[in-house]
């Protein structure tokens, strides 16, 4: 549980903040297993192609809110480094109970439902600065950054110098050449305390408030997606646009007791092992990023295009969609597995650059060998699923080698030793 | 040189940011199969479109000129032959990926290009690796697809002059929403459900009107490549239609923008040179 209690030095705001952090990064992880475990191809039964329509808009609609809450991870990890904090990547595995949420309420990967949107819009509606929980011993989001505001406005004022991070590791729209509001995405860089207070102005209005209604709230998309979808439920019962995932999917040991649907088809293991490595290998570039050591403008570049664009995307995203097809179990059962977040609480990156770009490139290479015994495997399976996903898992595959690539020349490793690795692949 | 002049309405199936490469309705970005249509295949298509969309331009990429030297000939064969990009070709970035730092479309890959008309065919394929033209795409190195990358640094060209010089359409504002208009009239005719949920979907991204939005600016964006075309060259030219000896061995260069994006008829206008050196005579 976090700490509490008015900020008044620099240890106490970057302990909030790195809560704040955590928080982010939680719900960004609910509303991406929600939005996959939505039907969003006319093969699959159960949605007509008018209701269809209607589902791929409530895919898209959770997928900006998640962007939003990536946005608002970027801020927060902005101003923990103008501040002179670390960015901060870690979280528990799910489910976990966190700073953030109502008495007995947990974090958890949950498919689409009435019962998961009307939690991710109380978490949304805790924005407000006024909110509360029943329980004074659970503070909400909106307290948590009320507490942080009032921490900077603190802090600001003093003789003691607050602001002592290097302005160059901070992550702007401007600095990564992207048009303002571009894809939901508005990072800023913090400054002093008026864009400290700005920012987080911004993450409180973007979660509830809104900008006198000129973008839509991420309760507002919550709420009209909920409504939407009581509706067409209530008026057709056949409809089902949810795909029959497990809540809180797990590979790791012991994951039974702690409430998890534990993957146990052996192919779906690997493909949500490598999807976790992947993740926790994309968590790592982020860290270096928003760290920003002694990188030279090329390296920062390099994981630019590989870390903040597009590894989520081309990665995280198309590996979530193909798992949501595959069995969870080996016995005969429609329930599929889904992404499971699951990281290593003691991974970190060396502070010393060379050697964190080969171990980073080395997990790359990792990466690409998996999915393609992961390939090898879904070939053999024979079976509807592995038909539908085959061609997404040659196309990742192929993703997978390329960002390898990318990432050697650009933080130039000797390829030639992995040339004969991939040549090894082919050989198999 | 015999410059090959050519243009017209291209169809391309693609997805769009922030949707992977490989997303095959559409979801985030501003591009989708419809229902009723096929998953999205990335196809540059520069005849015989697939689905084409209801009010969307005719695609056909035609040749509207022909110059020896500069001068015009006016009435040689290979005028309106159709223009043809081959096997599958396909805009390859694949979320910036692919390629240097060079934002855009990426690169054209493969690139073989076909003119051809009765009377005559041009083909020629372009190898990004000579020595090893069967090295896949992703293997190759940023460096690698430099020479078939845009020209701009930043991929893209906001060049609503250009664009509408040669489409017509100066307002992309004003195009969007007459095409909304014309949906709109064909709306109560739709008794089919799924053609029903396909125009509802069209009317609404093109209701999206913000003009900063990028639905609108890439209407008036274009992209420029220029390089040489290397491989083997293929030309089928019977009773001499084309008039002069083509030389085969030079490399012949290319230049073509794409642009003016319909976001709504997933078309765009493609407006290029290809340029055929000529044997000289002794």
């Amino acid at each position: 549980m976090p700490t509490s209690g008015e900020i008044r030095n620099r240890a106490q705001l970057i302990r909030a903040l790195t809560d704040a952090a955590q928080i982010e990064h939680a719900v960004i992880c609910q509303y991406l297993f929600a939005a996959h475990s939505l039907k969003t191809h006319p093969s699959e039964p159960g949605v007509s192609a008018p209701l269809l329509e209607r589902v791929r808009q409530w895919k898209s609609n959770i997928l900006e809110v998640a962007r939003g809450e990536m946005e608002h991870l970027g801020l927060v990890c902005n101003l923990l480094s103008a501040v002179g904090g670390s960015p901060f990547f870690g979280r528990p595995n799910f489910p976990y109970v966190g700073c953030g949420l109502p008495p007995g309420a947990r974090y958890e990967l949950r498919p689409f439902s009435a019962a998961a949107l009307e939690q991710f819009k109380a978490l949304e509606a805790s924005h407000e600065p006024g909110a509360r929980w029943d329980d004074e011993d659970h503070e909400t989001i909106g307290e948590l950054y009320s507490r942080i505001r009032r921490g900077f406005e603190f802090l600001g004022s003093h003789d003691r110098p607050l602001f002592v991070g290097p302005l160059g590791a901070q992550v702007s729209n401007e600095r990564i050449g992207l048009p303002e509001r571009w894809y939901e995405i508005r990072l800023r860089r913090v400054v002093d305390r008026e864009s400290a207070l700005e920012v987080l102005d911004q993450i409180l209005e973007e979660g509830h408030h809104g900008q006198a209604h000129r973008y839509p709230t991420h309760y507002e998309r919550f709420d009209e997606t909920l409504r939407e979808y009581r509706a067409l439920v209530a008026s057709d019962p056949s409809f089902q646009p949810v795909r029959s995932v497990a809540s809180n999917p797990a590979t790791r040991d012991g994951a039974e007791a702690e409430g998890c649907s534990v993957v146990e088809h052996p192919v779906t293991r690997r493909a949500v092992r490598l999807f976790n490595s992947s993740y926790e290998t994309m968590c790592l570039m982020l860290d270096r990023y928003y760290g920003y050591g002694d990188e030279t403008e090329a390296e920062r570049r390099t994981l630019e295009g590989i870390a903040l664009f597009p590894f989520m995307t081309v990665v995280i995203r198309p590996l979530a969609e193909i798992i949501v097809h595959m069995p969870l179990r080996s016995e005969p059962s429609e329930c599929t597995a889904g992404p499971a977040f699951e990281t290593d609480p003691t991974l970190r990156l060396s502070p010393q650059k060379r050697s964190s770009w080969i171990y980073i490139h080395e997990r790359l290479t990792d990466l690409v060998e998996e999915c393609s015994l992961l390939r090898r495997e879904v070939e053999v399976e024979q079976a509807r699923w592995a038909l539908a996903i085959l061609p997404r898992l040659v196309f990742l595959g192929e993703t997978l080698e390329a960002l390898s690539i990318k990432f050697a020349h650009g933080m130039k490793i000797d390829v030639q030793y992995f040339r004969g690795a991939y040549e090894r692949l082919e050989g198999r | 040189m015999l410059d090959i002049h050519f243009d017209g309405w291209f169809q391309c199936r693609l997805a769009t940011n922030p949707d992977p490469t490989d997303e095959p309705r559409g979801i985030s970005g501003h591009t989708f199969a419809l229902a009723g249509e096929p998953d999205l295949d990335r196809v540059i298509r520069f005849q015989d479109p697939v689905a084409p969309r209801s009010h969307g331009p005719e695609v056909g990429v035609t040749v509207t000129s022909v110059q020896l030297d500069g001068t015009e000939l006016s009435d040689h064969a290979l005028l309106g032959a159709s223009v043809d990009l081959m096997d599958d070709a396909k805009f390859e970035s694949r979320n910036k990926l692919l390629g240097d730092d060079r934002g855009g479309a990426g690169i054209i890959h493969p690139f073989r290009l076909r003119i051809s008309c009765p009377t005559v065919s041009l083909e020629r394929r372009d190898m990004l690796d000579p020595a090893d033209p069967d090295v896949p795409l992703h293997r190759m190195p940023p460096s690698a697809l430099t020479r078939r990358g845009p020209i701009s640094p930043n991929g893209f060209v906001f060049d609503p002059e250009t664009v509408a010089r040669v489409t017509g359409i100066a307002d992309g504002a004003a195009f969007r929403a007459a095409r909304r208009s014309a949906l709109e009239a064909d709306l109560p005719e739709a008794t089919d459900a799924t053609e029903r949920a396909a125009l509802g979907k069209r009317i609404f991204e093109l209701s999206i009107d913000d003009p900063n939005n990028i639905r609108t600016q890439f209407m008036h964006v274009t992209q420029t490549w220029q390089f040489a075309i290397n491989g083997p060259a293929l030309v089928s030219d019977k009773g001499g239609a084309i008039g002069l000896p083509i030389d085969v061995d030079q490399e012949w260069p290319v230049e073509l923008w794409m642009g003016a994006w319909d976001a709504d008829a997933l078309c765009g206008y493609v407006q290029g040179v290809l340029r055929l050196p000529v044997v000289a005579l002794p």
